[in-house]
């Protein structure tokens, strides 16, 4: 392991978390679209 | 937004808060590996998320497939159901690989090999990705029925994806859940998955959910658009005028 393994660990908890608030970004994005489409 | 999703979303957070906290802080780290396992509390929640929204995405195909030419309204909700799962399936299934490839360099010392494991799960998730793009190129009345039979017909490699382990020697680990006798966690550890499986599911409703209405709204908007085209009569609407 050692301080690979630990950049690792930090970097894939990162990832996950930044990954799903860009989806969520999308999703934010969507909604807006819709909800003025709806209109 | 309503209140409950408000709710849903505060219940969420806490939950993925205390599963950050068991995970990094609290469980042992595994007598082998070290801290890097750890890595696992997030992948096996991002493969259990995907198997849920894809199979999801299945069984609103198959509605749609059933009722797309006798109940409409029902069609729609399906199709944007549909829709929205497959999306979060596709990222809980590429954060899913980008945590494994971060595992397995540390631990194999590669990023990537190509063994029955990771490669169905990669054609899985292309499976999907093309799904996404055919809905959102393909145009005219057969795309969604198009994208319906594709998403029946690609959620055939999801149980590959499960079962690979069990059916090939591969390099990816044997599994931990319902493997052989003497596998598994060990019980110290359990808290760690069971909070961070919880919340990422949460997560995943929550989103989906969201995605879902934005979808069905647009979809609902397109449709009475086109009854309102279908409604207009150039002759009728100038004799209208004349009078």
């Amino acid at each position: 392991m050692g301080d690979m393994g630990h950049r690792h660990l930090v970097i894939a908890y990162a990832a996950t978390i930044v990954i799903h608030l860009v989806y969520l970004g999308y999703v934010a994005v969507k909604w807006r679209a819709a909800k003025t489409l709806a209109k | 937004m309503k209140v409950w999703r408000w709710l849903w979303l505060v219940a969420t957070l806490g939950v993925l808060a205390e599963g950050f906290k068991v995970a990094l802080f609290v469980v042992p780290p595994d007598a082998a590996q070290g801290d890097v396992q750890r890595i696992f509390y997030y992948h096996i929640s991002s493969w259990a998320g995907m198997g849920l929204f894809f199979t999801l995405n299945l069984g609103c195909s198959l509605v749609y497939l059933a009722v797309r030419n006798g109940n409409n309204a029902v069609a729609m909700k399906a199709d944007s159901l549909a829709v929205a799962s497959a999306e979060i399936g596709v990222v809980y299934c590429f954060i899913g690989l980008v945590t494994g490839s971060l595992w397995g360099r540390a631990v194999w010392g590669i990023w990537w090999t190509w063994d029955a494991r990771l490669t169905s799960t990669l054609v899985l998730w292309l499976i999907y990705v093309a799904y996404l793009l055919l809905r959102r190129f393909a145009a005219g009345p057969q795309m969604r029925t198009l994208a319906a039979v594709m998403a029946v017909f690609g959620f055939l490699d999801t149980p590959l994806v499960y079962m690979s382990t069990r059916w090939w020697r591969t390099q990816h680990p044997a599994p931990v859940f319902g493997g052989a006798p003497g596998s598994g966690l060990d019980p110290s550890m359990y808290p760690a998955v069971w909070w961070n499986l919880a919340g990422w599911t949460m997560w995943g409703i929550f989103v989906a959910s969201l995605r879902y209405v934005s979808e069905y709204r647009a979809q609902k908007a397109e449709q009475d658009e086109a009854l309102k085209a279908l409604e207009y009569v150039p002759g009728q609407h100038q004799m209208a005028e004349g009078r």
